[in-house]
């Protein structure tokens, strides 16, 4: 017998269906199924995974989609062509358009007009039988509707049966069976229960009227089918089956064709395009070499078919650059040729000619990458130039898939089974995601013993796993955007995202790989706005016109600022972790940065590749190969694997796998975490080697570091990308320090340190901050000069909460000598809370003395104050106040501004001999190896990373710096209030120096908070 | 208007402040092991502590601490989640045993009690006898509170929220306790308090200092109001505290508990109070209503009548334990509650139970008397619920329960459905229908798999059967 099943959900029809897509596929080729429809609800989200499971194989996969209507029934929609596959998407995208996000809405004309390629299945609801509908749909669809007859051996099952062998006589519709599938295995059935569960938010134990009442509702074995339906009604789903003829592979992404001129081709157009580019960015004339690179990636462009895609990119950049905004290509398409012909990138083929090895790679068959980063602030009108430029119906966002992660997964399935949410938090807390020897249900079992004691437990360890991958709902991407030659709908359909005027399609990015369709990434980089506002100043103050190919490269003085560490503000190599690796690493070329940028990262790290790495630099360690292919691939990094690209490399060289494998490995690499895919590749791997003449230890080795790499691998392409605007940012701080602190100042939020750390990185740098003041100061931060002298007067975006359009309204009425009073700055309009604001940050104290007294003046000058006395009204306070001492003046300081120009606290406390015997950070690496010190400062940050085994880093700031200081568990647990809560801390340890590198092994913590209570600020804790 | 001009009064309020009063209560119905467990209530919206024991002080929590750090710093800490509406409870139960000796009692919810004491002095003669009898109440009751005097109420209010202890008649103290609060201590709004500290002002003194002119151009009305308040230059009425007409009192059993001796000990504790408030009122009762509220259940109430008019807990607690020792709680109860309502002058003839002044009983009367006779689990009816599983969608209910209004759908289901299946030749039946597959309760380990049909037996009766792993069984009969 042969069977067909035309209704099966996935678990894309979120909280109905228990199952993936690929477990369908493979339950049903194991069952000897003819045919699958996936048919989610109203959505073709779950499709792609479907088709990726189902290629190659005998099964044939429909798609369908399911729709519900309170008065219609249950319809289900197939597409047997290409034709018909186009009307569904319309009727979802229609559907979906009608409803807020997550639901949708259908009405009787959706289907009746507009879907005539379709099929349809019909299931009528129980009562009230729409028989003009039925009527209606058998004129609209003359041979190609179905009344669709489902049983799951309820007790109404002869009635069911009977009403529609009735339909069939009234409507002369023929009927066909189908299982409504929504398990690919029956042991799923108390997943779907939960699932129940989860979306009426209830436990399940409250809900058993809505569970399915047993198991059927899986995908059965043919004889169960046979024992279930009449022959004739199985019969007819073969025939269904064999008219649907559509494929995904179908689909053919056509690129929006206005952007090559009339007359033209687009390999000729971007040819031209090109070869401007080239005159441009080598005015010297291009070498022989350079000219060989880009006619082959012009030769690969054209016979791949990605004209229009560097087309359409290029199209975006110029937009951008005519409205001055900040922007630059990444990717491995973007460290091109040509991309640097085009300007996508600014990365000098000439410094880091090695990359340009790697392009597209025909072989690997994967479609082209490249992201662009726009400055964060203006990333807005590059989207809406996409709206404008190719419209609402041919551009949307790409979609993010939302899935279970554990915490998520413990919180919902723990309330399905009926556990207090105070429970479920008490095991979270008892889970240490990190721990990578032991998993969650281990570690959860080691202390909660009891767990395992009851149903209800070992349901919840049984289930969660289950659930955890599970999509959750569809959201967008950061900035992935698809654009289509026609309507976008035909391809995939578009739904609404939770953000409004923004639309996201059913497929997420990997879908899009899959089907070969193309997406183009427009990024938010904060990192870009302050390059920007850098040139500016450098333009404005210094009359140095600056552009980010402008920049000398390969600077000796500003690759020793890095290898000092002496890297806050530039941009990727600021944080603590890096800058404990520049010193070691000591970065002296551009490469020198991609690497650094790359081997501080959970993947090189966890794959034990820093120190040989850093052994191997140091010539301390032999650089040797096991072939010449090994070699051809690792010897830029000393041979040792650090980027993403050179695993997959070596995958291909050492272990012999095809293009094709080598991408399905890396997309494992992607995502093993959440489904384990990667142990697949294990045996293949060392086979390969094996039979190449590798050892069985390198051999593990590699695949050891494949795992470590997992998810967090970064590739080379980035990393080259990142590294220009890491040497950018740091020339400019070398060069012109205080148009860098300016503009970082004025880009914030952005990057790792927070104003109050810039502030003091800037005066530790000779540069002169003056601070916020009513006669000088504008919203932003100024860069100024005097005497050659360049400065920076803060601006008031600095104080917390003050209105910037009434402040501007304000300034723009400043006389040009400075207000007089109080009284008159009053009268510009601006409002008490401002005036309250502004007198607290202590900004007027050129009209009232100190901060206290103006504050004082300023309160008396709010608006809507009757006086209550009648000596109040109008006159002056009389009242003089005490001045504040210098650490209130500081707390205050901090309050309003998050940042001081007086002396640092700590410098206070020191002073009034608090801090006895206390080195400050700056004596610190004048100690030796392995003194006993003590130090204190203010926390500013707090890390455990996953690659540490426990270890704590902390940063204590004082008035001369930073320190660093590394926290041993034992100790963390010792100390254990000290060490979460204070921010204040004093510290008892042992100094340890490598090189420049130098930090304090914590012996002995403790909370010296109240001592200056009112000022610390919070600390970045275990972000 | 001068600061000491103004002060110049008597002390004639006191503040009791009892900060965690929901806390103390509970460890009141611990026993001394566990209440040297490190506990604390928590917010559940903020998840912050918010009243924690003295072990948990020890180990390093303060109120206000998020749960997580608390957690981290603290495996072992207990938590429970505070309940307002019980602490309100509790405090209007501690004003009704300060209403023994003190007329005028405010409640400042949800751990302030304001005292009248003026019109007191008399009574008690010296404060400190009056002190001294407050303080025996509170160690009965075994609260952390402080208590303090004030020539205002707010004045009063302020020093014990801040924690001060201070007794006094003199009204020169207070003002100088008062002075050196931080202005964090009061209890202006947040953002005026923000303003203060901007300009200096960190005490209540410098604040006071101020000319109330000044500050009320400034701060506007509500900041001369409050300063006149706090003087007592103002008299914000006070509504006082009355006894409620009829008697209630809920109990957290702190973890779920079937055990019988730890009820009679929780309900002893709530008899004693109910003695004290029947002899305060010279009343009687001749009913009580028990309930043992459940975690995910109705509660189990026990409705208990005297044959004569009772006040006394060694009285009442007796006829208790004979019910309850007759009915064991099927499931732990979470909490135990004790109410009486109806409330009669407490007279010397008893009365007979069964003799009434109508002599017929409508069938409420008669379901609660026979429910007092037999026992409440003895009385049933028959109700429906959502199940897919049969025998768990007929239940008996208890005739006492609510009936859950649920849409059942609707299924093949004979009326009677036998208690227990019984095994049966299945060459006895012939087929009519079937199968329904019944395939559920995975979840409360009385997973069910069968398939039912039905059949008719010899006497064309139909059966209702079903088949699972163990063979065939008989389920119930139709009509």
């Amino acid at each position: 017998m042969a069977y067909a099943e035309l209704h099966c959900l996935t678990n894309y029809s979120f909280l109905r269906g228990a199952s993936h897509p690929h477990e369908l596929v493979q339950r049903a080729i194991e069952l000897g199924y003819q045919a699958l429809a996936i048919t989610d609800e109203c959505s073709v989200a779950g499709v792609v995974r479907a088709y990726t499971a189902a290629k190659h194989t005998s099964l044939k996969l429909i798609i369908g989609s399911e729709f519900h209507h309170p008065e219609l029934g249950v319809l289900v929609v197939l597409a047997p062509i290409r034709q018909a596959y186009g009307q569904l998407c319309r009727l979802i995208t229609r559907a979906r358009n009608r409803a807020k996000k997550g639901s949708y809405q259908v009405q009787a004309s959706d289907f009746l007009q507009g879907c005539e390629a379709c099929l349809i299945l019909w299931q009528p609801p129980v009562e009230n039988f729409p028989a003009s509908f039925g009527q209606a749909l058998k004129q609209a669809f003359p041979d190609a509707c179905w009344l669709l007859y489902e049983r799951h051996y309820e007790s109404s099952d002869g009635d069911c049966y009977q009403r529609f062998k009735g339909y069939q006589q009234e409507l002369g519709l023929p009927l066909v069976a189908a299982g409504n599938v929504q398990l690919h295995d029956a042991e799923r059935q108390p997943l779907h229960d939960v699932l129940t569960a989860i979306r009426l938010l209830q436990p399940v134990a409250k809900v058993t009227e809505q569970l399915l009442p047993n198991r059927e509702y899986h995908l059965r074995s043919l004889s169960a089918l046979e024992h279930c339906y009449p022959k004739a009604l199985l019969n007819e789903t073969k025939v269904i089956a064999a008219r649907c003829q559509f494929c995904l592979s179908e689909l053919r992404y056509e690129y929006p064709a206005e952007l090559v001129p009339a007359g033209m081709s687009a390999i000729g157009y971007l040819r031209q395009l090109t070869l401007l580019g080239a005159k441009k960015r080598f005015p010297n004339g291009i070498t022989a070499g350079v000219q060989q690179k880009l006619d082959k990636e012009l030769g690969l462009i054209e016979s791949l078919h990605y004209e229009y895609f560097f087309l359409t990119i290029h199209d975006l950049v110029q937009f951008a650059k005519q409205r001055g905004i900040l922007y630059q290509g990444r990717g491995s398409a973007a460290n091109s040729v040509v991309c640097y012909c085009l300007e996508i990138t600014a990365v000098n083929p000439d410094q880091i000619d090695v990359l340009f090895e790697r392009f597209i790679s025909a072989e690997r068959d994967e479609p082209p990458d490249i992201d662009v980063d726009f400055e964060h602030e203006r990333r807005e009108e590059v989207i809406q130039y996409i709206y404008q430029q190719y419209g609402r119906d041919r551009a949307a966002l790409t979609a993010t898939v939302i899935r279970y992660r554990l915490r998520s997964a413990l919180k919902d399935v723990g309330k399905a089974l009926g556990f207090t949410e105070q429970a479920l938090a008490h095991y979270l807390a008892k889970i240490d995601k990190r721990d990578q020897q032991e998993s969650w249900q281990q570690q959860l079992l080691a202390q909660v013993p009891d767990l395992a004691a009851h149903a209800q437990g070992q349901w919840l360890l049984q289930l969660v796993d289950l659930i955890k991958g599970f999509p959750r709902h569809l959201s967008q991407h950061v900035g992935g955007f698809v654009i289509a030659a026609g309507s976008l709908t035909e391809l995939v359909p578009i739904e609404n995202a939770a953000m409004p005027e923004r639309t996201v399609i059913q497929w997420d990015k990997d879908d899009l790989e899959e089907l070969r369709l193309i997406k183009v990434d427009v990024l938010a980089l904060g990192m870009l706005t302050a390059l920007n506002k850098m040139f500016q100043l450098m333009q404005k103050v210094h009359q140095q016109p600056m552009t980010l190919a402008d920049i000398p490269t390969e600077d000796s003085r500003v690759y020793s600022m890095l290898q000092r560490a002496d890297s806050v503000g530039v941009f990727q190599i600021e944080s603590r972790a890096q800058m404990s690796m520049l010193p070691r690493l000591r970065p002296a070329t551009f490469y020198d940065l991609v690497i650094q940028i790359a081997i501080v990262r959970p993947g090189p790290i966890q794959g034990d590749m820093v120190h040989p790495y850093l052994q191997r630099r140091r010539g301390l360690e032999a650089v040797e190969y096991p072939s010449e292919e090994v070699a051809s691939v690792l010897q830029r990094t000393l041979g040792v694997p650090i980027f993403q690209e050179q695993v997959i490399k070596l995958a291909m060289v050492a272990a012999g796998f095809s293009g094709g494998e080598a991408d399905q490995l890396r997309r494992a690499m992607a995502t093993w975490r959440s489904t384990g895919e990667l142990q697949q590749f294990e045996r293949r791997l060392t086979e390969g080697m094996l039979e190449r003449g590798y050892s069985a230890e390198f051999a593990g080795r590699i695949y050891r570091q494949i795992c470590g790499f997992g998810e967090y691998g970064f590739p080379e392409s980035h990393s080259a990308s990142f590294a220009n605007l890491a040497y950018a940012s740091a020339w400019v701080k070398y060069y012109y320090p205080a148009a860098f602190y300016t503009a970082l100042l004025n880009s914030l939020p952005m990057g790792f340190y927070s104003a109050s750390q810039l502030v003091q990185d800037a005066r530790r740098h000779q540069v002169v901050v003056l601070p916020v003041d009513i006669q000088h100061s504008s919203w932003d931060h100024q860069l100024l000069s005097k005497n050659q002298q360049a400065f920076i007067r803060l601006g008031f975006r600095l104080i917390k909460g003050l209105s910037k359009p009434a402040l501007q309204n304000c300034l723009e009425q400043r006389p040009a000598a400075g207000f007089s009073s109080i009284e008159q700055l009053k009268s510009t309009g601006i409002s008490g809370i401002d005036l309250d604001k502004l007198a607290a940050a202590d900004t007027l104290s050129a009209l009232a003395g100190h901060r206290y007294q103006t504050r004082w003046q300023a309160l008396a000058l709010q608006e809507a104050q009757l006086p209550l006395f009648g000596d109040a009204g109008g006159v002056a306070s009389q009242e003089v106040l005490p001045a504040p001492d210098e650490l209130s003046d500081i707390a205050e300081d901090y309050q309003a501004l998050g940042v001081s120009l007086r002396r640092h606290p700590l410098a206070l406390l020191r002073e009034q001999g608090h801090l006895k015997g206390c080195k400050t950070a700056a004596e610190l690496p004048g100690c030796r190896h392995k003194q006993l010190v003590h130090l204190a400062g203010i926390v500013t940050c707090r890390q455990r990373p996953g690659t540490s085994g426990g270890v704590t880093f902390l940063t204590l700031e004082d008035e001369t710096g930073n320190a660093n200081v590394v926290i041993w568990l034992a100790i963390a647990r010792k100390f254990r209030a000290a060490y979460l809560t204070a921010r204040v801390l004093q510290v008892t340890g042992v100094l340890e120096t490598d090189g420049e590198v130098t930090h304090v092994i914590a012996a002995k913590l403790s909370d010296i908070t109240n001592s200056l209570d009112r000022i610390a600020p919070k600390s970045r804790d275990f972000h | 208007m001068a600061p000491g001009n103004a002060l110049r009064q008597s002390n004639k309020w006191l503040f009791l402040h009892a900060p965690q009063l929901l806390l103390d209560f509970q460890l009141t119905l611990q026993a001394p092991a566990q209440q040297q467990q490190p506990q604390a209530l928590v917010c559940q919206q903020r998840q912050c502590l918010l009243q924690l024991n003295s072990a948990a002080q020890q180990a390093g929590l303060h109120p206000g601490q998020s749960l997580a750090v608390a957690r981290s710093l603290c495996a072992e800490l207990e938590v429970r989640l505070y309940q307002e509406l019980q602490e309100q409870q509790l405090l209007r139960q501690l004003a009704h045993a300060f209403y023994q000796d003190i007329a005028q009692i405010a409640l400042f919810p949800p751990q302030g009690l304001l005292f009248e004491v003026r019109s007191l002095q008399r009574l008690y003669g010296s404060l400190a006898q009056l002190q001294q009898r407050l303080q025996q109440r509170l160690q009965h009751w075994q609260l952390t509170a402080s208590l303090a005097s004030g020539f205002s109420p707010l004045a009063a209010q302020l020093l014990a929220q801040a924690g001060v202890n201070i007794v006094t008649g003199e009204a020169e103290l207070v003002t100088a306790q008062l002075g050196q609060l931080p202005l964090s201590k009061t209890t202006l709004a947040p953002e005026v308090q923000k303003r203060l500290t901007g300009v200096g002002i960190q005490h209540v003194a410098a604040l006071l200092a101020l000319p109330a002119s000044s500050l009320s151009q400034r701060f506007g009305k509500p900041m001369s109001h409050y300063l006149a308040a706090l003087r007592g230059q103002v008299q914000a009425p006070q509504h006082y505290y009355r006894p409620p007409p009829y008697f209630y009192q809920r109990v957290d059993l702190l973890s779920e508990t079937s055990d019988w001796p730890r009820l009679v000990f929780v309900l002893k504790r709530m008899l004693k109070n109910l003695e004290d408030f029947l002899c305060a009122r010279q009343l009687c009762t001749r009913e009580l209503v028990i309930d043992a509220h459940h975690r995910n259940k109705e509660c189990t109430r026990l409705h208990i009548r005297f044959a004569h008019d009772s006040w006394q807990q060694a009285d009442m607690l007796s006829l208790c334990q004979l019910h309850m020792e007759r009915q064991p709680l099927q499931t732990p109860a979470l909490e135990l509650s004790l109410k009486v309502t109806r409330l009669r002058p407490l007279r010397a003839e008893p009365q007979d139970m069964l003799t009434t002044e109508h002599g017929r009983w409508t069938p409420a009367e008669l379901l609660s008397r026979l429910q007092a006779r037999l026992g409440e689990t003895a009385v049933y009816r028959l109700g429906l619920t959502s199940e897919q599983r049969p025998d768990r969608a007929q239940q008996s209910v208890r005739a006492s329960q609510k009936v859950s209004t649920v849409t059942v759908k609707s299924r093949v289901r004979p009326l009677w459905l036998l208690t227990e299946p019984e095994p049966v030749a299945i060459n006895e039946f012939t087929r009519q229908w079937g199968p329904e597959r019944i395939d559920s309760g995975w979840w409360d380990n009385h997973h069910l798999q069968r398939d039912y049909y039905i059949g008719l037996d010899a006497h064309a009766r139909q059966a209702w059967l079903f088949r699972d792993q163990r063979g065939w069984f008989l389920h119930g009969w139709f009509g």
